[in-house]
């Protein structure tokens, strides 16, 4: 029967591909440039309105600065609705809850992905992306940095969103001092900490290193992008998904951090990635692990006090190796928009090889192979080889066999769980043993209740 | 007699007139009707879905009853933070109540005196009111930054010591301090309306009698306070109790939990850090009982008090 | 003995002296505590960025491109129109139905007083993250998301209920020797509600007004997830500026003393009625 069934649609949709293929023939719409495809899109979609959920971010920032060229070259009016992001994620899974269609487009993290794609609240594009059509040939998708466009825009293998900002982490380092006292800059994560150790204090007000720390997710995020040097179940086993959270590697892991750590500004557990970076631009940290995306405050010398000193190395390694991060932003469309087709022609636009020098000119974060590889835009922005060094060390966990994020629903709050009790060790009220138990039986009590 | 905290009914108005349902109605209905419009369902819709597994756009098709289980969780499960939240949720509404009673009846006090100027401070005192919590608090936490804030430096300027707001020790008193300064205010200008409209007579007599200030204090002016106190008491509790804004910008319920009040709680458990809606509700629930049982003890205190 | 007498009242006159200068110093300190947080904000929505970190810099040359910027960039504008409308309109209903509620309530012996006035007051402390995703629901299916007029209904939860037990203190404090004067001209008790109860409570209309338009003016949590683009109001406005970069202090700080400035304004100029009123309202006079 269901056989049958499949075989009836299988052949009902053959004959459709078969009635069809005359017809794109005949109307085949010359979209071999921008322009003309531009005037395709025009004539479609003149006049009408889209709306996106984006969070506040540079990427974003610099979008604002071109979208205006879309809405001429199409008559579409785009609306933004920025928020920030430790709230954007809520707001995108009550807006799916809803069902109500008010957005085109979501900005999702790459934590959030599978969530997102596992609540069937955003669709897959990969029909997009095979589409002549919809997807120009200018577009050129395999530009995209594979790490990004596989590593945080897919979920069980399917492609559901297009990287906006990719990102991994690495070190950033003050040279000033580390020639001062005659220090290199950390291999290893025992050297890291080694290094910590000995800058914390060694000046007046200098700390030895700055991260993430905040109770709850922002702590869960500043452990993985150390932990996996340490452990390949950072935060769940990678194949399994079930919670390892207190077996020996892991606990390795957050006993690092937490030592780590004790090396930060007292109040580092309530340091967001905001206060961290803050921090470290503001000279009272020596050494600073976050996103590379941050990169841009840090060497602009109209926010950083520190940008002339300053240089970047990977993720150190540790005993398992070299690990790297890899998170970012998406462009993902809703399941409940009306106007799917009109989304993807303004992310076709927004994320195409076109547009992407004047993107990154703006302070966007880049996603694309030719832009890393642009000399003239390499000669503006030291920091490019560095991080494409870092971005190395993190397909080297996707070669251990390891997703950064694992890739199921739960992962922001399996994260948010041992973010929240990391940070209870932090302040010594629970020893690491105790910790890393409690987080356990709290993931594994979490778990079985869906 | 009559005043702003009777709830019981005035004892002058007996004729039969009064106790017509069909003429108060027209008055009393239109609001009623409206609220109960307003929250009914929601309310309904909460006290369900803590008896539910639900998540935040959960496919339908996982979606299912589950008794008790939330509260079950809850109060019985590994995770004990419900208990700690409720604990400093009262704890911080008794310590931070009282503080603003004392401090705003002091200021009060200093406003009611005989001073120039009066106009500009009352005008000062409504900037905590005035101003947006959620940028208020984004404020104070720059202010409070133990790095870069401005009221280190002043600290270290003035008398060579910083401190470490936000650290585990200080968290708790800071987000005090915070709410000490967005919530007095209201209680100063009430009392100092108060103070302002109480009769010259008993104090003339006091006066007569040799009494001294504190015994004018003690035994004139806060006994016609009274009723005022108790309803600003009352408002103030509740609201300290919902307390979210402060916390939620300074520490995001940090370190650790130490400052995850009931508010902040739920939050975290339904949209912050967990999607829980479910769960979330049912710690609502538990939320919203307390709340009844505490405004319940404290409207049958002002009533007796009112007999009395 | 004279100079005993001199003496003494020297001492009374010092006393007094130290009295009024302790007084001073109090309300001093007190002013400045509570304005200091938006002396600051004005500080750093006039500094450029990279002082946002330095307390240590006082003088500098104040840039205005953080309140060009919210405005020309980040469309201000519509969020202070969307938030006044909401504002005032949510007020405007709340006054009425609560001061109808209100006036029935103190003139009246109506059945289960105690139980509704608790009712009222515990829908004012029902958590707005607790009832926001059932709002959204049926938001949802009235097609109502995103309109002012959904803040506008949903902002009655909390300022309907502030309304009726404020205005209820200041009915209760008019003689009722006024309306019965007023009965015997002839006139209906609407009428007598309108006509001369009214007029006395005008005081008590307008401090509760000015409470019930700063709750709504600053409401987060509904703002927040009930409207997406068309009706936002501008305390969400603050989400923009917490960026991944982190926090745009300068342009959120502009925002913040742009949209405290017309209630600020309102509310001293009402102020003498705000505590008059506050006195009518609160204590037997």
């Amino acid at each position: 029967m269901k056989t049958a069934r499949r075989n009836l649609s299988f052949l009902l949709s053959l004959l459709l591909i078969l009635a069809l293929v005359p017809s794109v023939f005949a109307t085949a719409p010359d979209i071999s440039t921008v322009e003309a495809w531009g005037a395709h899109i025009k004539s479609q979609y003149e006049g009408q309105e889209l709306n996106l959920l984006v969070g506040a971010h540079p990427s974003i920032d610099a979008m604002l600065k071109y979208y205006k060229d879309f809405e001429e070259l199409t008559g579409v009016k785009v609306n933004f609705r920025i928020i920030t992001d430790g709230t954007l994620k809520n707001t995108a899974l009550i807006e799916g809850t809803g069902k109500a269609g008010n957005y085109d487009i979501f900005a999702v993290d790459a934590a959030s992905i599978p969530e997102f794609y596992g609540k069937q609240i955003i669709i897959p594009v990969d029909d997009y992306l095979a589409d002549a059509v919809k997807t120009p040939e200018w577009y050129d998708y395999a530009d995209l940095l594979p790490a990004y466009s596989k590593g945080i825009g897919t979920s069980k293998g399917v492609t559901v969103g297009i990287p906006i900002a990719g990102e991994t982490r690495y070190v950033g380092y003050r040279t000033d001092l580390f020639e001062k006292y005659g220090k290199q800059p950390p291999k290893t994560m025992d050297e890291f900490l080694e290094l910590a150790r000995f800058f914390n204090g060694k000046e007046e007000g200098l700390y030895g290193v700055s991260m993430r720390a905040a109770s709850g997710r922002q702590n869960g995020s500043g452990f993985m992008s150390v932990a996996y040097a340490f452990t390949d179940s950072a935060l769940v086993n990678p194949t399994t998904f079930e919670p390892e959270f207190n077996s020996p590697d892991t606990m390795a892991a957050v006993e690092f951090f937490v030592e780590l750590l004790k090396n930060a500004p007292p109040d580092v557990t309530t340091y967001s990635h905001e206060e961290a970076l803050s921090a470290f631009i503001q000279g009272k940290a020596a050494m600073w692990l976050d996103a590379t995306a941050l990169t841009g405050k840090v060497i602009d010398p109209s926010t950083s006090t520190i940008s002339e000193v300053v240089d970047f190395v990977p993720t150190p390694d540790g005993p398992k190796g070299q690990s790297g991060a890899l998170a970012g932003w998406n462009f993902t469309i809703p399941a409940d928009s009306k106007k799917a087709d009109l989304a993807w022609a303004f992310i076709v636009y927004m994320t195409g090889k076109p547009t992407a020098k004047t993107y990154v000119e703006n302070g966007g974060i880049p996603c694309r192979t030719s832009i890393y590889t642009d000399e003239v835009l390499a000669a503006n922005n030291w920091t490019y080889p560095k991080q494409l060094e870092a971005l190395d060390h993190a397909l080297a966990l996707i070669d251990r066999g390891v997703k950064y994020n694992p890739d199921f629903t739960y992962t922001n709050d399996i994260m948010a769980i041992a973010g929240t009790y990391i940070s209870k060790a932090m302040i010594e009220e629970l020893t690491i043993q105790e910790a890393c138990d409690q987080a356990q039986a709290e993931m594994v009590e979490f778990l079985e209740d869906k | 007699m009559s005043n702003g905290v009777s709830i019981h009914t005035d004892k002058r108005a007996t004729s039969r007139d009064l106790h017509n349902t069909r003429r108060y109605m027209p008055f009393v209905a239109p609001a009623m009707v409206v609220m109960v419009l307003l929250v009914a369902v929601p309310f309904i819709a909460v006290v369900l879905l803590s008896f539910t597994n639900y998540e935040l756009a959960m496919p339908a098709d996982s979606f299912k009853w589950i008794g008790l289980r939330n509260y079950d969780r809850l109060l019985f499960g590994t995770n004990k933070l419900l208990y700690y939240s409720l604990g400093i949720s009262v704890g911080m509404m008794v310590v931070a109540t009282v503080l603003q009673m004392l401090i705003g009846f002091f200021c009060a006090s200093l406003l009611n005196r005989d001073i120039k100027f009066r106009g500009l401070a009352i005008a000062c005192l409504l900037v905590p009111i005035a101003m947006t919590p959620s940028i208020a608090s984004q404020i104070w936490k720059l202010m409070l930054n133990a790095e870069f804030g401005v009221i280190n430096y002043f600290l270290k300027k003035l008398f060579n010591f910083s401190v470490v707001w936000l650290d585990k020790d200080n968290s708790l008193p800071s987000v005090l301090l915070v709410n000490i300064w967005s919530m007095t205010p209201y209680v100063t200008l009430t009392l100092y309306a108060g103070l302002r409209s109480l009769p010259l007579e008993p104090y003339e007599s006091a006066v007569i009698d040799g009494a001294n200030g504190r015994q004018v204090l003690m035994y004139v002016t806060l006994p016609m306070l009274k009723p005022l106190i108790l309803l600003t008491l009352l408002f103030r509790s509740i609201d300290m109790l919902k307390m979210f804004d402060v916390p939620y910008v300074l520490t995001q319920g940090g370190p650790g939990n130490i400052t995850e009040f009931i508010g902040l709680h739920i939050y975290r458990t339904g949209f912050g850090v967990t999607t829980l809606v479910g769960r979330a509700s049912a710690i609502s629930v538990i939320l919203i009982v307390l709340v009844g049982i505490i405004s319940l003890g404290m409207i049958k205190l002002m009533s007796s008090e009112e007999k009395g | 003995m004279r100079a005993e007498e001199i003496r003494a009242r020297r001492r009374l006159m010092a006393s007094r002296g130290a009295k009024q200068t302790f007084t001073y110093v109090g309300i001093i300190l007190m002013s400045i505590w509570a304005v200091f947080p938006l002396f600051w904000m004005i500080i750093i929505s006039l500094k450029e960025r990279i002082y946002t970190y330095d307390p240590s810099v006082w003088i500098f040359q104040p840039v205005f491109e953080n309140y060009v910027s919210v405005f020309a960039e980040k469309n201000l504008g519509k969020f202070l129109i969307n938030s006044a409308i909401v504002s005032l309109s949510t007020t405007f209903l709340a006054l009425f139905f609560g001061t109808l509620a209100a006036y029935g309530f103190s003139r009246f012996k109506v059945k289960r007083m105690r139980g509704l006035m608790f009712f009222l007051l515990a829908v004012r402390m029902i958590p707005s993250v607790a009832i926001v995703i059932p709002i959204f629901v049926i938001a949802r299916f009235g097609s109502m998301l995103d309109t002012r007029l959904l803040l506008i209904i949903t902002y009655m939860i909390f300022n309907i209920p502030f309304t009726v037990w404020m205005m209820k203190g200041f009915f209760d404090e008019i003689p009722k020797e006024l309306e019965e004067a007023a009965k015997v001209d002839g006139c209906t008790t609407l009428q007598t509600l309108y006509k001369i109860v009214l007029p006395v409570v005008q005081p008590g209309l307008i401090a509760t007004s000015i409470f019930c338009i700063i709750s709504s003016w600053n409401e987060f949590v509904y703002a927040l997830f009930l409207t997406s683009i068309k009706s936002v109001t501008t305390p969400t406005i603050v989400q923009m500026f917490l960026s991944i970069q982190g926090v745009a202090w300068g342009e959120m700080s502009a925002v913040g003393t742009v949209s405290i400035m017309p209630v600020l304004l309102f509310a001293m100029i009402v102020q003498k009625n705000m505590v008059r009123g506050l006195s009518f309202g609160a204590v037997k006079g």
